[in-house]
Parts: C-alpha cells; structure tokens; sequence
C-alpha cells in the first residue's frame, strides 16, 4: 500500500448512562507518507476520539461498531489491547497530548521517562525496581549519559540538557512539558504522530516553537502527522492538508491553499469569516450561530443545518454524501448535489 | 414524609440492611431492660453447675457456660448496656469535638495553632491502649464505677477525631463567599456559626459518627473483656469472650457466640454508615 | 541526602509527640488517678511498702518536681518495678517486646502482599467478582472484633484439624534450650537483646533448626489472625487509587510509547497507585500492635499484646504503663519512617517543605 494511513468509512459509538451516541459517523481519511494532516473542528466534532482510536486509546465506554483504520496495511480496529503495543511507539504511531501538564509521570525523573522512549519496546524491568526508585531518587548521579537523549532535548531547546534530565515534570514550565514530549518524539522516531491540540494550553511564543519543531520532525524523520486544532489558522500554518469535522461528520477535505482560498462548505466558510485575520476592517466580525451540539443530541440530517445560513429542507432529513469536486477537494454538503 | 423515607431505604441496601440490624438490636435491649422474661426463661445470672458446658441445642439455643448459666439469656442481659454505651460515647465525643472543632476552625490564630497541637498529641497514640490505660488506672480504686470511666476514656480517646474532621470541614466552609456575606450582612459570629456553619457539618458528621459507632462497639467490647466495663455478675459481651476462653476448646460456645453478636451489631452500624455515605455525598 | 531540613524537622517533632505524651501519662498516673502510690506499689501493698514507693517517686512533692524525675527515670531507664512479676519493668519489655515486633511486622509484611496485588487486579477488572467480593469481606472483617477471627482460627486449625499449635510462640522445650545470638567484638560477646527475644529471627541467625521450624509453626495462626482484622482496606484503597491513576493522562503517554501492558501497570500506574497506601501504612501497623492485645492473650503468644493484658488483669500498673508508652514511642516512631519514606518517592511533597 502505498498509503501510510487509510481510514474507510469509520462509525464509533460512545455510551453514557445507557445512552448511545455517534461521536464519529461514516468518516474516511489517508495520510500519506512524509505529509502533515490538519484535523478542525470545535468540541464535539469527533476530532479528539478520531485521534485516539487510531492509536488504540479509545475509552471503555466506547466502540468502533463500523469500518477499517488501515495502518500500512494492518487494520487496527482487529487489534486487542495487548497487542497494540507492537503499533505504538518505535517507528509506529506517537502520540502527545493537549494538556502538557498531566502528560508526564509525576514520580519518575525526566530522564527515566526519556529512556523508556529510547529502549521502546524493549523496556525491560531491570533499573526501574522498587529498590532503584528509592536510591534514584535519594541521590542526583544515578543517571547514566545517553547520547541520544541529550541530542533530542537540545533540538527542542534545551541549553542545558543534563540539568533537566535530573528533574521531575512538577519542576517544569507547561511550555518546557511539552517540549520534552516533543523530544520523546524525536527518541522515537514513529511514522505517524499524532498531535491533538498541542499547542492549546501554551502562550503564543511556544506555540510558534511547537510548530517548527513538528516540522523539523517531519522533515527528518519524514514523520507523517496529524494535527488535530480547533483553530484552522494554526492548521494551515503547518499542513498540507486540511479536514474539517462537525457533529461526527466530516465537512470538507482538501489541500491547505484549496480550503483556505475556496472554502465549499458553509461550515468552514463560517470558521473562516469569523477570524480576525480575515476580518476586512469592513463591517464586523462574523461568527457562526449558535453552539456546537452534543453528540447525545444530535439534529437529524446534516448536524449543522441548525446553524447554516445556506439551510435547504432536504438539509434535516439527509446526511450529505461527500463529493468530490477538483483534483483533491472533497466535500459533504447538500449545495453540491 | 413516610414515602420519601421509603423510598430511601429501598433504593439503598446497605442503609436498608444496617437500619434494620439497629433496630432490631435496640428493640431486644429495651424489652431485655423491660422483662427479660419475654424472651428467655432463664435467669442470666443463675449458676448451675449441673447443667455446665452443654451445647447449644433447642433448650439453651446457645449453649451454657462453664458454670451452667445459659448464654443466649446472658447476651440478652447484656444488651441493654452494649447498645447504649456506644451512644453516650460518641455522643458525647460529637459534641466535644464539634465545638472544639468549630472554635479553632473557625477564629483560627494561636487558639488554633494550640488546639491543633493538643488534639494533635492525642492522636498520636494508639487509641485502645490509652483507654485501657486511663480505664484502669482511675478505675482502678473504685470498681464498681469502672464502666463510667471506661466510657470516660473511650470519649477522651476519640474526641479529637472530630475535632479534626469538624476543623477542616470549617475550614473549607469559611472561605466560601456566602461567609463573606453573612458578615458584612452584620451577622454575628455565634449567629454566623448557627446558621450558616453548621449545617454543612451535619451530614459528615452523620456519616462519620455511624461509622465510628461500628469502632466503639469494638473499642468498648475489648475493655470490656480485659474486665475494664460492668463489674460482674452484670454481664456483658466482651467480658464473656474472656470467661469462655478458658473452657476452650470444649466449650466454643460461650465465647464464639458473643463475639459474633458484638460482629452483627458493629456490622450493622458499618452498613448503615455506607449507606448514609452513598446517599449524601453524591447527592452534594 | 537531599532534604535534612525535611527529615530534621520531623524528627523533632516527633520527639515533641513523645514528649507531650509523656507528660499526659505522667499527668493520668501521678495527679489525676485517685492514689498514685497504689499504682506504684500495686493493689495488695502494705502500708510499708506505700511508703517506700511514696518516697522513690516524689508522689508527696509539687507536680513540676514529680515531672522532672518523672521524666528522668523514664529516659534512664528506670520504669518501675512490677509488683505482679517483681522484677524491674524494663526486663519485662525487654523480653516482651521483641516477639510482638517480630508478630506485626510479618503480619504487616503479609498484609502488603497479598493486599496490593488483590488491589491491582480488581482495579483492572472493576466491580468484578473479585471486586465485588472483596468489598463484602471488607465490610464484614471491619466489624469483627479481633477476636471473633482468632477463636475461629483457633478452633479451627488448632483444636479441631490439630494442624497448628495453640499456644506460646514456640514449643517451650526448644526455647529453653536455644542458644542465644551474639555479636563478637574485641574478644567480647555482644547481646543483642531485640534478636535475643524475636523467636524467628534469632533461631535463624543462630541456626537453631528445629527451633525455627516450631516458631515459624508457631507464628502462622497468630500473624494470620493479626492480619484478617480489616483485611481488606489496602485493597480498597489501592484499587480506588488505582482505577483513578489510569484514567490519568501520563497512563497514555506510556501506552503510546510502545511499553506493553503490563509494563505501563507496574511501573507507572503501580508506582502511583502506592503512595496512598504508604500514608496509612503506619495507622495500619498502629492497628497490629493493638490487635496484638487481644491476639496475644487468646493465643498464650508471649508478646507485649499478652503483657498488657495481664498487667490490665491483675491491675499491674507500672507495666502497664511503660508498656503503652514503648508502643506509643514505636507508632511514632513508625510514623515518622512512613513520613520520611513518602517524601522520598513522592517529590511533589518536597517543594512545599
């Protein structure tokens, strides 16, 4: 295959106190090698539990009850929890998460953390006893050199490698956090990472060093990534290509420049207008009525016919089939037949 | 009123269970303390060698000990003091920690610091030990008012245990708005405490305090059988346990039964204390 | 190491605990019980006796002056004469001591691992039937007295299958017998009394076989009573704990790592899950040593438990004193350890010190 990633029509369920829900309906997806995907969406669009079933993590209170995750060929939604490891990690899926804060293990050093990244799938229980826990953390020179992760922490930008592997997350910035994810990264080398929302909980400044070191990954790692954002600014900042989802659904899918400059869906249109950077210094700022809908309550047909100024009738009784209109611009949306 | 309290019940088996495991324990005690006679034809107290160590069967449903008294009569007598101690002793231990909790909770400063640091110091020790050891020795003298001090103890021991709980509960409370509000309102500090304070205590305390009838029953029932409760012939459950050891293993009974009436009694409090605890912590 | 200030400041502090509840024992047998020269001296004193006793401890002296000698004899060593035994308290916790240690500590060791890993695979299979019976143990084994589960084992082991003894901590003929272990320094021979009177430890060290075979014999029915009294809590605790750490997002950096299953339990979710459990670890050795009392007495173990509990019986109050104070000192003292330990594996507690 020549695709790194393809997912066909995927439907996954969620339940709560009794209730069945779709947090992602009939979705399809590829990710090629060496390409970063930007996924869209406000909250409830899916875009989160899209993430964490291709990587195995979905909750127990939630299935994939149709469709294939296709990962170089093996498709994942077959695999059972014990064995996903061997499509985690190493030279396989990564993932780092939005909340830098609660990413790391609060009572294991910096450096033991980045070393299991290192040993990957060979992590053995040797120097991480109960004996070792107490000793390491007693005295600061129990730590062996390792050229690799010193490497690693000085491409995220660290000065000063050797002072941070001794520390422990609690003593780190939220910034700094999620740079040393970033570095586990860079020890693991997978061909798809996932990013959702990595930069959400930091201030502007790291966000723009976030960015360049995702693309320095892809650029020598040939790492393909996904990168899951409610701000299609930042998305387009970064991807090649771009998705859109709303309610479960997904809305458009196209190359960066095509969403962008010609965006089909009223959905993307709306997240479009409603930027300040396409603001005009004419009229006002245009954002989208309304509120995003809970998945336990979802409108009939198209999930944003509520809120869409385009709304035709045959919009509540149908989900739109997706379309594909020029080379790679597709979308869902009844104005395109 | 009848309905709602129904429905309670039902929907909670352990507070369903432990309620009725309490009742029916406060019932037989208080018709032991009425006419004993109701329930048994035995004296309690009547020794009779010739019917010494016989097995429980249809007369004697738990047997008799080893000097020929019927058991199940004697945990009948022994009731009305088992059941009601445990109250006087967390009551009392409520009351006293409540205030003491509430004032250093509440003014905070050196009277905190100090309390904290008393409360603090009785804590440290091993509760039963400290009240087997100011049991015995102020009882020491005068025997027949043991139970009084051995229940004397108990509160010592176990009031600083709310003190705790009231104090940090207190804490929290006080720096929520409403506080605030009360007090610029003009209110009082006594006002304030009554009727904005308290009622937030209520329901852990309440939890709490079931609970800690299940330990006290415990607690008091070892003094008991180290010979630190009534002084015999008056009989009571812990102290059985002791007198029956020495006829062990021939006659299991008279010790074995009273320790599994001591456990259904402490069972009942655990349960209903779960099931207050299920029924008010997730409703706030 | 790292945090002195940590470890200093606690370690006086404990020592104020033990000062404090010095003083509050002292105030309950001097001043607040209605005749400390009967304490002293024992229930059957003569008047001469009440005398003498009368004179050795200042009873007829101002408080402040009782304190202060008080407080010498207990740090001197000098506690008192037994008037049961008639022979100085302090031999008497000396060969009563060791044993109770030795009991609770295996009991605790017993405790911890079968506890935890039944913590561990309920949290990983909730409200299972391992879970769920679990629960219901847990409310029963908290309302059972100590003894209600000493007799069963008793009976049932003892006098019914005669599997195990009965009583005493090892078979008296083996005792008198067994050598002593002793430490040879400088052509001279050092006893220590803590191995001296630990039946398991010392007949190992020693290598008194069959002594060790029957102590250890011994030792099963009491460490097992001593360990079901509110067996378990650590369960609960480790599996609540643990059902939380999973849900945790650092659980799922593991996992995306690549590190297996069983891996991702022990060494990141184990590891957190256990700190709770460390915090109550001394209330739950505190706990052991109170069971002891009871424990002790229905099994003959000669332990501090049973020396309590005759000196409780026969109104022996010097013993009975200085003995609850010892275990006081060593629940602190276990505390403290306890303390110290937490902050060394958990160091988000060390930045707020």
């Amino acid at each position: 295959m020549d695709k790194l990633l393809i997912i066909d029509d995927l439907w996954i369920s969620y339940y709560k106190d009794g209730k069945k829900a779709y947090a992602i309906r009939g979705l399809n997806l590829e990710v090629n090698y060496n390409q970063i995907v930007g996924i869209v969406g406000e909250s409830g669009s899916g875009k989160s539990t899209l993430g964490h079933a291709i990587v195995g993590l979905l909750p127990s209170n939630s299935r994939v009850e149709k469709g294939r995750i296709l990962f170089e060929g093996t498709d994942l939604t077959k695999i059972n929890r014990r064995d996903f490891y061997r499509f985690r990690g190493k030279n396989a899926i990564f993932m780092i998460f939005q909340d830098p804060m609660s990413s790391l293990n609060p009572t294991m050093k910096i450096y033991d953390q980045l070393r299991e990244a290192v040993q990957g799938k060979r992590s053995s229980n040797e120097d991480f006893s109960l004996t070792r826990w107490f000793l390491g953390n007693i005295r600061k020179d129990i730590i062996i050199e390792n050229k690799d992760i010193i490497e690693a922490l000085k491409k995220v930008g660290f000065k000063n490698p050797k002072e941070i592997l001794v520390k422990y997350p609690h003593q780190l910035s939220g910034g700094e956090r999620q740079r040393i994810m970033i570095a586990m990264a860079y020890l693991l080398k997978p061909k798809l990472l996932i990013a959702d929302e990595p930069t959400t909980a930091l201030d502007v400044v790291t966000q723009a060093q976030v960015l360049k070191m995702l693309l320095e990954l892809k650029d020598e790692y040939k790492t393909s990534i996904i990168f899951i954002s409610h701000d299609i600014t930042l998305v387009s900042q970064i991807s090649d290509r771009i998705l859109v989802m709303y309610g479960g659904i997904l809305m458009e899918d196209g190359s960066s420049e095509e969403i962008l400059k010609n965006p089909l869906n009223p959905y993307t249109k709306g997240l479009i207008s409603s930027l300040p950077i396409y603001f005009k210094g004419e009229g006002r700022i245009s954002p989208i009525p309304g509120f995003p809908p809970n998945i336990f309550n979802l409108p009939a047909g198209c999930p944003f016919h509520p809120r869409c100024s385009s709304n035709m009738s045959i919009c509540k009784l149908q989900m739109p089939k997706i379309k594909k209109i020029g080379e790679s611009h597709y979308v869902a949306c009844h104005l395109y037949g | 009123m009848n309905t709602s309290l129904m429905k309670i019940l039902t929907k909670n088996v352990n507070l369903l269970l432990g309620t009725i495991i309490i009742m029916f324990f406060i019932v037989m005690a208080i018709i032991s303390v009425i006419n004993i006679h109701l329930l048994t034809r035995y004296n309690p107290n009547q020794i009779n060698f010739s019917e010494a160590n016989l097995p429980p069967s249809i007369l004697h449903i738990f047997g008799t000990d080893q000097e020929g008294r019927d058991v199940f009569s004697r945990v009948l007598a022994a009731l009305p003091i088992d059941v009601s101690i445990p109250y006087i002793i967390v009551g009392a231990s409520v009351l006293i920690g409540l205030i003491v909790g509430i004032i250093s909770g509440y003014f905070g400063g050196i009277l905190d610091e100090i309390l904290m640091r008393f409360t603090d110091i009785f804590l440290a020790f091993p509760g039963i030990l400290l009240a087997l050891a100011i049991s015995e020795i102020l009882g020491s003298s005068h025997l027949a008012y043991r139970l009084y001090f051995s229940a004397l103890a108990l509160i010592i021991v176990n009031w600083p245990v709310y003190a705790r709980l009231v104090r940090g509960q207190v804490l929290q409370i006080k720096s929520m708005p409403y506080i605030t509000l009360a007090k610029v309102a003009g209110l009082g500090n006594y006002q304030i405490m009554k009727r904005h304070v308290l009622p937030h205590l209520i329901p852990i305390l309440l939890v709490y305090s079931t609970l800690d009838m299940g330990t006290i029953i415990l607690s008091y029932s070892i003094l008991a059988f180290f010979g630190l409760g009534a002084p015999p012939p008056t009989p009571e459950l812990g102290r059985m346990v002791y007198d029956g050891l020495s006829a062990l293993p021939q006659n299991w009974w008279s010790s074995v039964f009273p320790a599994l009436v001591i456990t259904l009694m402490a069972l009942g409090y655990s349960l209903a204390g779960d099931g207050l605890r299920d029924l008010l912590d997730l409703r706030s | 190491m790292i945090f002195y200030r940590l470890i200093l400041k606690r370690i006086i502090e404990a020592f104020l605990v033990i000062l404090g509840e010095l003083i509050i024992i002292f105030y309950l047998a001097n001043i607040a019980a209605p005749n400390p020269a009967t304490i002293w001296a024992g229930p059957e004193a003569s008047p001469q006796q009440i005398q003498i006793v009368t004179q050795l401890y200042h009873l007829n002296q101002p408080w402040y002056v009782q304190l202060y000698y008080y407080l010498g004899n207990f740090f001197t060593g000098n506690w008192g004469i037994s008037p049961l035994y008639q022979t100085p308290v302090i031999s008497l916790i000396e060969e009563y001591l060791p044993v109770t240690l030795e009991l609770a500590i295996i009991a605790l060791i017993l405790k911890v691992i079968i506890e935890i890993p039944l913590g561990v695979i309920s949290a990983l299979r909730p409200n299972g039937v391992l879970d769920n019976t679990i629960r219901i143990t847990y409310t029963v084994t908290r309302s059972a007295p100590p003894f209600i589960v000493a007799l069963l084992l008793l009976l049932g082991f003892a006098y019914y299958f005669h599997l195990l003894p009965s009583s005493y901590y090892m078979n008296p003929v083996l005792y008198l017998h067994e050598p002593k272990f002793y430490v040879l320094l400088f052509g001279h021979k050092y006893y220590i009394w803590l191995i001296d009177n630990m039946p398991i430890l010392n007949s190992l060290l020693v290598g008194d076989f069959p002594a060790l075979i029957s102590s250890i014999k011994h030792i099963i029915l009491p460490s097992l009573a001593l360990m079901l009294f509110g067996f378990g809590g650590i369960v609960r605790l480790t599996r609540n704990t643990m059902i939380e750490v999973l849900n945790m997002d650092y659980i799922k950096t593991a996992r995306v790592k690549g590190l297996k299953e069983r891996l991702v339990v022990i060494r990141h979710a184990l590891r957190n899950s256990l700190l709770p459990t460390i915090t109550i670890i001394s209330i739950i050795f505190s706990g052991l040593m109170q069971g002891s009392l009871v424990v002790e007495t229905i099994f003959n173990y000669y332990g501090i438990g049973y020396l309590i509990a005759e000196s409780l019986l026969n109104l022996d109050t010097p013993t009975l004193i200085a003995s609850t104070v010892i275990v006081t000192i060593i629940v602190v003292v276990s505390n403290l350890i306890a303390d110290i330990s937490y902050a060394i594996l958990d160091p988000r507690v060390r930045e707020s010190l």
